[in-house]
């Protein structure tokens, strides 16, 4: 048959892109479900009104706190408060119980970056949704997927495996810092953000 | 259809063009970069919140005061509170990784029991109550048949208040002995006792008064008492003018730092006092009131008429002449005389502590400003006790079951100091300690306290305080269930062997007590934690506030009062001129033989205690030395044909062992300074706990001092 | 940095608390001190003279930051190390070294590490880690960062209060902050009325192995001219 080597050859190289550009990101990313959902738009819309930092709160010497903690919760909701099924188990299974719920971290960070909320915030008055996106509006907790390799989200690298970003908040890897620092001229030193 | 290889390779070749278009290889290199930082040797970091509380270090009796990190309320990091009224914002290297002990390798997790019996026994484990139920028969036993043997304590850390429960506890046994071990006492103060015609409250010295200060090996920066006190003194010196003369056989770090340092000779101490003595006599320097006070006087002024300082000064290695300025200078200021121990050294014997004691009834310091104070101990309620006694007044094979306490007070001694007051059949000994240590072999049962920082205990008076002084160490971490503090101990035990109650269940109702007799007394004044306020006892509402201000780290200090000369009798207290027979002549020191002398750090003389980072300073680096090393003065090893790192035995009447030579500039020539130390690997965790090593090879005398022993060394 | 030598008592809790700090590790078994990791180090010196004139003095060497064709920063392939110009502090990523060690050679201090073995932690003690320093594994160089982590903590809080600048007491080394006798005094060289820098320009006060031209922001003080003499050829032990 002619130009079968050519075929043979292109058929490889179909095969590679099917297997690296679908079948790879599959078998990379693990689902892992949160422990249960959570509706910021409920929190943040035009019926509570409440605004990111009445949860993510910063602690007395500065650092940020992160994901809130049962106790937050318990501000509102030591007994239930709305009919969702969501809240019941909160109040039942988390609350009650003063156990803490074991999020998975989208935005979790190798051990030797340091991020300083604080600086980005407050003095650089960085807006959250610039590196979180609309996150505070969402109904509905995203997916979270654990690269199998790595151990870390999948919104680190980005959701899609080529790494460019279909929004200019998903990804968070050491360029997009970078990038952002050189553009404001803060691009002094390692140490700026590695501890 | 046949596929070729060479279809296959096409195929091959195609695909990994195609995967050089996708993400695959550059995903899976970065990807795994992230891999290999996620080892599980490499520990994640802890999360949480910040905290900053306040507590003491338990790890010796100067109890300073710590401000601790902590991260998920564990503890991250400690360090000294700046400003507190009795440590001054100190904390030594063992403080500074106390927090690491409760996971030390050697620490204890579960009673144990030694079965068998000498280089045989091991180790078997064991429970609380099986331990009980083998004490409380032989307790039993020794209330129907006392003369067979009795039961003593061991206390390595008195006046706490569970020093109290032991007190009271072996006041119910007949024959029933409290004593205290070589190094928990203040040697100067305890000689001065003999000296003084009262024996109410408690002696001390009043440096932050004083001009003047003559230490006699007193590490004043190697571990003395509370040591942010003697740092905080001799870094202010620039401007308060105080002045240390340090007469010592090395040249330490508290040598180094002093105005003045006298290279004693080890083992002549007595010979410099008292022909320091004789310079004050003669010279006119002594105040004519002890003269006539003193019932000794004649008998001490015909006793140093044989140390002249110009025959003497070759015995103790100082010129007449530094001799003289010495006896000169403090005689001419305020002054304090005082001795101390090496960690592993021990006390000099009675008549030298005497001898040095006996310069500040001398020169009148005793309740003098700026010289040795009396003042009021800890309030507390009455309570009917056993009187504490020196380890060495326990009669020999008189002691069936000993208890000792796992309170360090920093210092060591050997083995063979315990195992003589042990009946014949070898006794029964419990241990009530954290770790598994060198002593640890003496033991038939090892019943495990709380480590550091894990249970609620006190910081009491250090020694040679001049005023009381009183806080809690607050626990930074939870004890496991097995671990077994002092007070439920005894009065698990106690009751099994129907002896009384011991008068509360916890060492925190004993701590309450002790807080509540403070307060009633209205004395003193509480510092809050940081020095940031300070209330009198009397203007408290109620015994809750003085409670609560302990709890969060404060620290109460008495009242300091006005002095009184304390009225005093003697020179030589007990003691006879003949003790010091032949101590003026040459012969008398010449021994052609090196000495022995075992030294150690504070709270560092066994691997046990020592947390496991220490290796910084004892194995990383060269600024303190491992166990089993000999240090030796490089002119003294050149005359012995020997050099630095060789292997050498060192042999003495009581065995010989193989160490290191460290050459050392800082050891006097004819001096072996035996380090009793933690051992080299000292990160691995092992069963069987190191022997006594250089420790073993020391003479005990008579007295039970063992600091100085011939030997000799040669290359092994 | 200044350091008073002649307050030095030796004691070491500033190499503790800098190990503490700074994650650092007990010492492997088979380590030595040739082979142990201690960002900072004091080394122990003696006069040579023979007894009783002899004398000794404690030398604590930290990462000296050299400023001036700083040699590590120069050697390393990785660019694992380099000088921050905004505080003139020399930052290693061990993260990024590839452990050549070609930076231990380069460096005349001595004042760097590798971890010859993984860090060995006891037990439990993994619990009580420093969270602001990120620990290393095995086949990495380390060496002091003058307490960056603690730097974090200060440009945080500060950052927090709306501060532009860190408050002088917030960002203390761990070694300036143990040390006893308060014989480290550690501030910003480049301002002209910090004690610091008061100090740096005494006349006891001298740079070790200033003749290499490295510049080193540490600074030692002593009013003893044995000590001052040894400073260009100082016989570490």
């Amino acid at each position: 048959m002619r130009f079968k080597g050519l075929i043979l050859f292109l058929l490889g190289v179909l095969a590679s892109l099917a297997i690296g550009w679908f079948a790879f990101p599959a078998a990379l990313y693990r689902t892992e479900a949160q422990p249960m959902q959570f509706n910021h738009a409920i929190h943040t819309g035009e019926q509570n009104g409440m605004t990111c930092d009445m949860c993510h709160e910063y602690m007395e010497n500065g650092s940020f706190k992160g994901i809130p903690t049962i106790a937050k919760c318990a501000e509102c909701h030591s007994a239930t408060i709305g009919s969702s099924e969501t809240e019941k188990v909160l109040v039942e299974q988390f609350v009650t119980p003063q156990k803490e719920i074991p999020w998975k971290v989208y935005s979790r960070q190798p051990d030797n970056a340091y991020f300083p909320h604080a600086t980005h915030v407050k003095r650089a008055e960085i807006k959250c949704e610039v590196c979180h996106g609309p996150h505070g509006s969402s109904t509905a907790l995203p997916v979270y997927q654990v690269n199998r390799i790595s151990g870390y989200s999948r919104d680190i690298w980005g959701r899609n495996i080529s790494g460019i970003p279909s929004h200019p908040w998903e990804g968070m890897k050491m360029d997009r810092c970078v990038r952002c620092h050189a553009e404001r001229q803060r691009d002094d030193s390692c140490l700026d953000c590695h501890k | 259809m046949n596929i070729t290889r060479r279809e296959l390779l096409t195929f091959a070749g195609g695909s990994i063009l195609g995967a050089l278009f996708t993400p695959v290889p550059w995903k899976l290199l970065d990807d795994s970069a992230i891999w290999t930082q996620n080892w599980s040797l490499i520990p994640g970091l802890p999360r949480g919140p910040e905290t900053f509380t306040f507590t003491g270090c338990t790890l010796c009796p100067g109890g300073c005061a710590i401000k601790a990190r902590r991260v998920n309320g564990l503890p991250v990091s400690l360090v000294g509170v700046t400003g507190h009224p009795v440590s001054n914002g100190f904390l030594c290297p063992m403080g500074i990784a106390g927090h690491h002990l409760a996971y030390h390798p050697l620490r204890l997790r579960r009673p144990w029991a030694f079965t068998g019996k000498g280089t045989d026994s091991l180790l078997t484990p064991s429970t609380l109550e099986e331990v009980i139920s083998n004490l409380a028969p032989i307790v039993k036993d020794i209330q129907s048949s006392p003369t067979k043997g009795t039961v003593a304590v061991l206390d390595q850390r008195p006046d706490r208040v569970v020093s109290d429960v032991y007190r009271r506890f072996v006041s119910n046994i007949p024959g029933g002995m409290y004593a205290l071990a070589p190094g928990s006492e203040d040697p100067t103060l305890t000689a001065l006792r003999s000296l003084c015609k009262t024996a109410e409250g408690k002696l001390g010295y009043d440096l932050e008064n004083t001009e003047v200060i003559l230490s006699f090996g007193a590490p004043l920066l190697d571990g003395w008492s509370c040591p942010g006190r003697a740092v905080h003194l001799l870094q202010n010196r620039i401007h308060s003018g105080l002045r240390l003369i340090q007469a010592e056989g090395v040249q330490s770090r508290t040598a180094l730092q002093a105005d003045t340092w006298l290279p004693l000779i080890p083992g002549t101490e007595a010979v410099l006092a008292l022909a320091i003595g004789n310079v004050l006599i003669r010279e006119r320097l002594v105040p004519s009131k002890i003269e006539k006070t003193s019932a000794d006087f004649q008998t001490y002024k015909k006793l140093v008429a044989k140390f002249q300082p110009e025959t003497v000064a070759d015995i103790c290695g100082i010129p007449a002449s530094a001799i003289s300025e010495t006896a000169r200078t403090i005689a001419s200021h305020s002054s304090v005389v005082m001795s101390g121990y090496n960690p592993a050294g021990g006390p000099f014997d009675a008549a030298t502590e005497t001898a040095i004691a006996g310069l500040n009834a001398l020169l009148g310091n005793i309740g003098r400003i700026g010289g040795i104070s009396l003042h009021r101990p800890l309030p507390s309620g009455p309570v009917s006790t056993s009187p504490a006694i020196a380890l060495t007044e326990i009669p020999d094979h008189s002691v069936r079951l000993l208890l000792i306490d796992g309170a360090e007070s920093g210092h060591t001694y050997p083995s063979s100091l315990l195992r003589r007051k042990l009946t014949a059949d070898g006794g029964t000994v419990v241990m009530l300690s954290p770790y598994l240590s060198s002593r640890s072999a003496l033991a038939d049962f090892l019943v495990p306290s709380p480590a550091a920082f894990e249970s609620l205990e006190e910081i009491s008076t250090p020694p040679g305080a001049h005023r009381a002084s009183f806080a809690l160490s607050l626990p930074l971490m939870k004890q496991p269930d097995t671990a077994v503090d002092a007070v439920t101990f005894l009065s698990k035990l106690a009751g099994a062997a129907g002896l009384p109650s011991l008068g509360a269940e916890s060492m925190e109702s004993f701590l309450k007590q002790r807080a509540h007799d403070i307060w009633l007394s209205k004395r003193g004044t509480l510092t809050a934690p940081a020095g940031t306020s300070v209330t009198p006892t009397a203007e408290m509402a109620g015994e809750e506030q003085l409670w609560k201000g302990l709890s969060e780290g404060g620290c109460w200090v008495d009242d300091v009062e006005a002095k009184e000369a304390i009225p005093q009798s003697m020179l030589l207290g007990t003691l006879t001129p003949d003790r010091f027979d032949g101590a003026s002549s040459p012969a008398q020191h010449a021994t052609g033989t090196m000495r022995l002398i075992p030294h150690g750090w504070r709270n560092a003389t066994t691997t046990a205690s020592v947390a496991p980072v220490l290796s910084k300073l004892f194995q990383e680096s060269h600024l303190r030395s491992l166990g089993g090393r000999v240090h030796i003065n490089p002119a003294t090893l050149a005359a012995n044909a020997l050099s630095d790192a060789d292997i050498v035995k060192v042999t003495t009447q009581s065995g010989s062992m193989t160490a290191q030579v460290v050459a050392d500039h800082t050891v006097i020539p004819g001096v072996i300074h035996a380090v009793v130390g933690p051992s080299p690997n000292n990160t691995a965790p092992t069963n069987q706990p190191e022997g006594e090593g250089l420790l073993g090879l020391c003479v005990v005398r008579d007295d039970g001092s063992w600091r100085i022993t011939e030997a000799s060394i040669a290359r092994a | 940095m200044v350091v008073d030598l002649d307050r030095c008592t030796g004691c070491g809790a500033c190499m503790v608390a800098c190990a503490v700090e700074n994650n650092v590790a007990p010492a492997e078994q088979k380590a030595t001190e040739r082979t142990g990791v201690t960002w900072l180090r004091v080394y122990p010196v003696s006069n040579g003279e023979n007894f009783p004139a002899n004398d000794t003095v404690f030398i604590p060497m930290p990462c000296q930051q050299c400023g001036n064709h700083t040699p590590c920063v120069s050697v390393c392939p990785q660019n694992a190390v380099e000088v921050d110009p905004s505080t003139g502090i020399v930052g290693q990523i061990p993260q990024r070294c590839l452990g050549c060690r070609y930076c231990m050679t380069a460096c005349p201090y001595h004042a760097r590490y590798f971890n010859w073995w993984d860090p060995q932690w006891p037990e439990g003690t993994e619990t009580l880690l420093n969270p602001d320093v990120a620990p290393r594994m095995r086949g990495v160089a380390e060496k002091c960062n003058f307490c960056h982590g603690r730097l974090h903590a200060a440009r945080t809080k500060a950052a927090a209060a709306g501060n532009k600048e860190i408050a002088a007491g917030d960002y203390i080394p761990a070694c300036v902050e143990s040390c006893p006798s308060k014989a480290i005094v550690f501030g910003d060289l480049a301002d002209e009325t910090s004690e610091v820098s008061r100090l740096s320009h005494s006349n006891d006060t001298f740079q070790f192995l200033p003749k290499l031209g490295t510049a080193p922001k540490v600074f030692y003080h002593s009013a003893k001219e044995w000590v001052r003499k040894m400073a260009d050829r100082a016989p570490l032990a």
